[in-house]
């Protein structure tokens, strides 16, 4: 809470819109010049002075809807869904089991679990070319899927555990005594109360699952090619680089994430307290 | 309706910490035992043990001579209720009623009987269908017990329920508690650091201190003849009034103040511990008795507790006296010099190395 | 079930006599193994795997001979490793402390609560949620030689047309700018944690003081900072030194290989080439780079952690006495 104190006039608080307005204008212009460049008709686009003002078209987004790229998209929402789904499962189970149980080690488990956010991507993709071919499942959504899970478990585990920690032990012994066993108590008690929790751990998971690049680049080829790639070579063809195409395309990926921004900017504004962290 | 046994039950803690310590204990079927010391003696351990909810590094518990180390808590037939509120934000009072009966698979009429009934009990039928954050803290608390009780337990235990209650609540529910506990019959173990909930529930007291116990027996022999020091002191309010000294010449000394020993088996040079209870003083004038003068007078309604200082070297030795308030002449005032007499029969002595008691 | 003496030294700690104790005893297994399976199969695995192949030369054949640490002799002797890593490290600093100062900027508008500030907040946090590889094609566009709006600006300000990719130093200009736009809102947020975990009544005390903003800021928000800081270089320092898209689609490692991130290096060595062995040993040294880095500053967190603990409101902070002066 900021409080004026005493002397300092209305200009002094209100000048702070001065650098939100020039920083508002630098994260904004980006995703407005992309935006006004998909919808600019292709001769314009590679112009010189590049032009602001023309009559809108809807040529680029009708490509992308047309083009395999569609069949990209599907293929991202399919691996980005699955994957989070497997790995917020997979994380709800283990971070009650980190947060309610004690055994030797649980320490090291944990920090081990965590630090693994820190895990390049670049590390393991070599590996995992060659692995994938082992089992058959180059180029597959099962293998992105689990691939990808790994790499957003972590976060999901540190997230979930924050909230079971919150939970008042007493009130799963309460549960025990009544005759729950340790199942029942986790599904009847304690995942109700961290449906929030659940819920952000999924989106984020989506998220980051939409967004990857370098392993779906390497992994995935036709099946399986996901949207960030086929923004790489859909839109290249003998005739040039289409990029009134690939703006489209990259629009099409913004325009969820920029309506979950809206959706949630109250809560944005309060910021995260990084309980554990903090 | 179970008899408990505890034998030899000790906890510690990975870091060391012994938070109970070769417990012996029986409670008897259909009693209402208390277990009450200060925060940190071991009570809420020993309840959770009993509960199953930790496992004891030696001992054994028993109900009923089934042996229950080793049962999940669940299954041991014991109904517990905690301290904070334990009610699913989002049931009613009577999806907490029915929460045990489900686990149990009894019909559907059957656990609508029992809700009904157990409702009825505690004076809750008007809020079966009230969400949690709708309850006060005594209405929650009860809706606790009513989901303890319902299952019909062989054993009930309770721990400090009514801590989080305001004094007047926690008055009427002892009341209530202690007589549904008799009509029930339900061997029902109630931890506690309040005395006055623990003297006016139980049949029988437990009395707690890092982890040992210390005394156990009914309210009144643990008021009148308390084992040790640590009971004497900690049981009463205010507490018993004590003297560390020691014996000569068949007194009581210290600090240049002196009671008599009367026929107590100690010899001379005995470091003893000596206390009176405050109701057990009288006040009279200043010419019989050990003398002092008056301090602090805090009136009571129909009583004062009066401290007197009884010497003044190092530090005055100050003792509170349970008084009836003074008739005619008029109040106790600061500074009157009183003498002060024990009531025959009522001396406390104990060892003074040991703290237990002599007689 | 009758007690028998033997009963004391029945194994302690194991509730496995009854039906539901011995699910406790599995449930912890279970929540938690399939999960630890997973991770080994897909991290451990695969980074012994990597190590195996890093000691091994692979030819556009396939083959290969067990080379040892040849690979690794090579990188660390001729320059081409060092090069990298130095342009990765430079990029990656410059990188972290404008997001730094450019995420404390924002966090504290942010924490002014003005009105109209739900629209800065939008803007300002869908960056970070963006694929980077479309953030790269964002600025590939804007930065283009020939058409890019950033050089029209740049030209019309008097600067000519900057060819982005051509010259190393806008080069590198752009690459720092692609990060900085894309993952101030991340450092934002967690300034804004920082700044809100303020307790209010200290900033009362203060303007009762009629302590400057400039103390106010030095002696009571930056203490509780500290923590943020650390978070914000452990992870983007961390993420920024794996950045791989940016590269790729902006600069394309160039002019010739000059800004060819690390990532991008190992990327290229191990498909472009096919030196399976080499890139996978340049991600091995990566790996270690990365470790090293966040040893440090875990360490230096858990030590701050542990000081936010033990004084809520630090005994010894200076005490600003009305007339500005610090009193102790």
């Amino acid at each position: 809470m900021n409080y004026a104190p005493a002397g300092r006039s209305a200009f002094q608080r209100f000048i702070w819109y001065l650098p939100a307005l020039v920083i508002t204008i630098i994260f904004a212009f980006p995703l407005y010049w992309i935006l006004l460049t998909s919808v600019k008709p292709r001769a314009l686009i590679q112009d010189y002075p590049p032009r602001f003002r023309f009559s809108p078209v809807w040529d680029n987004y009708r490509l992308v809807f047309e083009s395999p790229y569609l069949d990209a998209i599907r293929n991202s929402v399919i691996i980005a869904v699955g994957s989070a789904v497997l790995s917020v499962a997979l994380a709800t189970l283990t971070a009650y089991g980190l947060s309610r149980y004690a055994f030797r080690s649980k320490d090291n488990l944990l920090f081990w679990i965590l630090s693994l956010r820190m895990l390049p991507a670049i590390a393991v993709i070599i590996p995992y070319s060659r692995m994938v071919r082992w089992v058959n499942l180059e180029d597959t959504h099962l293998a992105m899927i689990m691939i990808y899970a790994v790499f957003n478990i972590s976060f999901s585990v540190w997230l979930l555990k924050g909230f079971f920690d919150e939970i008042p032990r007493e009130l799963e012994e309460a549960a025990i005594m009544d005759g729950y066993g340790p199942w029942a108590v986790f599904g009847r008690v304690a995942l109700p109360l961290v449906i929030p929790g659940v819920a952000t751990a999924l989106v984020f998971s989506m998220i980051l699952s939409l967004n990857e690049f370098l392993l779906a680049f390497v992994l995935t080829r036709t099946s399986a090619v996901t949207a960030p790639v086929a923004l790489t070579n859909v839109f290249i063809t003998t005739l040039g680089v289409n990029y009134g195409g690939i703006s489209a395309a990259a629009m099409v990926l913004v325009a969820p994430v920029a309506l979950f921004a809206i959706l949630v900017r109250r809560h944005l504004i309060r910021g995260m307290s990084f309980g554990q962290l903090g | 309706m179970a008899t408990l046994t505890l034998t030899d039950l000790s906890l510690t803690y990975p870091g060391g910490v012994r938070a109970v310590r070769d417990i012996d204990l029986v409670v008897a079927d259909a009693e209402f035992c208390v277990v009450l010391g200060p925060s940190g003696c071991g009570k809420s351990s020993l309840l959770r043990l009993i509960a199953g909810l930790e496992q004891p590094t030696s001992g054994i518990v028993r109900l009923d001579d089934q042996v229950m180390n080793g049962v999940y808590p669940g299954e041991r037939d014991i109904a517990m209720v905690f301290q904070h509120n334990t009610l699913y934000p989002n049931r009613t009072v009577r999806e907490h009623l029915e929460f045990p009966l489900r686990a149990r698979k009894l019909s559907s009429s059957e656990r609508y009987r029992r809700v009904a009934d157990v409702a009825a009990m505690l004076h809750m039928t008007d809020l079966l269908d009230a969400q949690p954050y709708q309850l006060s803290g005594g209405q929650a608390q009860r809706a606790a017990i009513g989901r303890a009780l319902i299952r019909q337990p062989r054993l009930f235990l309770l721990d400090e329920p009514m801590t989080s209650l305001d004094a007047s609540l926690r008055f009427e529910m002892r009341t209530t508690l202690k007589g549904i506990q008799s009509e029930l019959g339900v061997t029902t173990i109630y931890v506690t650091h309040d005395q006055d909930e623990a003297f006016t529930m139980a049949d029988r007291i437990v009395i707690m201190n890092e982890g040992s116990v210390l005394q156990d027996a009914g309210p009144e022999e643990l008021y009148e003849r308390p084992k040790n020091l640590f009971v004497a002191g900690f049981v009463g309010s205010p507490a018993m009034n004590l003297l560390r000294g020691a014996v000569y010449g068949g007194q009581v000394i210290a600090g240049g103040f002196g009671l008599p020993t009367g026929d107590a088996p100690v010899i001379d040079g005995q470091t003893v511990v000596a206390g009176v209870r405050p109701e057990d003083l009288v006040i009279g004038h200043a010419t019989s008795g050990s003398t002092g003068r008056i301090v602090v007078v805090e009136p009571q309604g129909d009583e004062r507790i009066v401290s007197i200082a009884l010497n003044d070297v190092p530090e005055p030795l100050i003792w509170k006296v349970r008084a009836p308030k003074p008739n005619g002449s008029g109040e106790y005032r600061i500074g009157q010099p009183v003498a002060m007499t024990v009531r025959h029969g009522c001396l406390h002595l104990f060892n003074g190395a040991t703290g237990s008691r002599i007689i | 079930m009758v007690a028998s003496a033997s009963s004391a030294e029945m194994k302690i700690g194991s509730v496995r006599r009854s039906r539901l104790g011995r699910q406790l005893r599995t449930f912890p297994w279970l929540a938690i193994g399939p999960t630890v399976l997973l991770l080994v199969f897909l991290t451990v695995f695969p980074l012994l795997y990597s190590l195996y192949l890093s000691l091994h030369n692979y030819q556009l054949g396939g083959a290969s001979d067990l080379v040892w640490f040849q690979n690794y002799d090579t990188l660390l002797t001729e320059g081409l490793f060092w090069r990298k890593l130095l342009f990765t490290l430079e990029i990656t600093f410059f990188a972290v402390v404008i997001e730094l100062g450019l995420g404390l900027l924002c966090a504290v508008v942010l924490s002014k609560r003005l009105p109209g500030m739900g629209i800065f907040a939008m803007i300002v946090y869908i960056p970070m949620m963006i694929s980077p590889l479309v953030v790269a094609y964002f600025w590939r566009i804007m930065l283009d030689g020939s058409f890019g709006v950033l050089t029209y600006f740049a030209d019309s300000l008097g600067f000519g047309k900057p060819q982005w990719t051509v010259n190393l130093t806008l080069a590198k200009v752009s690459l720092i700018a692609t990060d900085v736009w894309q993952w101030t809102p991340f450092v934002t947020l967690l300034m804004l944690a920082g700044l809100q975990s303020v307790p209010g009544q200290l900033y009362e005390a203060a303007a009762l003081d009629r302590a400057s903003a400039w103390m106010v800021f030095t002696r009571i928000t930056l203490p509780f900072l500290r923590i943020p800081i650390l978070l914000t270089l452990l992870f983007r320092t961390i993420d920024t030194f794996k950045f791989f898209e940016a590269p790729y689609i902006i600069t394309q490692g160039g002019p010739g290989d000059l800004t060819e991130s690390l990532s991008l290096m190992a990327y290229n060595t191990g498909f472009e080439q096919s030196l399976l062995g080499m890139g996978a040993a340049i991600s091995w040294l990566m790996l270690i780079v990365i470790y090293a880095i966040a040893w440090f500053l875990v360490k230096a967190l858990t030590h701050q952690r542990r000081r936010a603990e033990e004084a809520i409101i630090d005994p010894n902070a200076p005490v600003i006495g009305a007339s500005g002066s610090v009193l102790r």
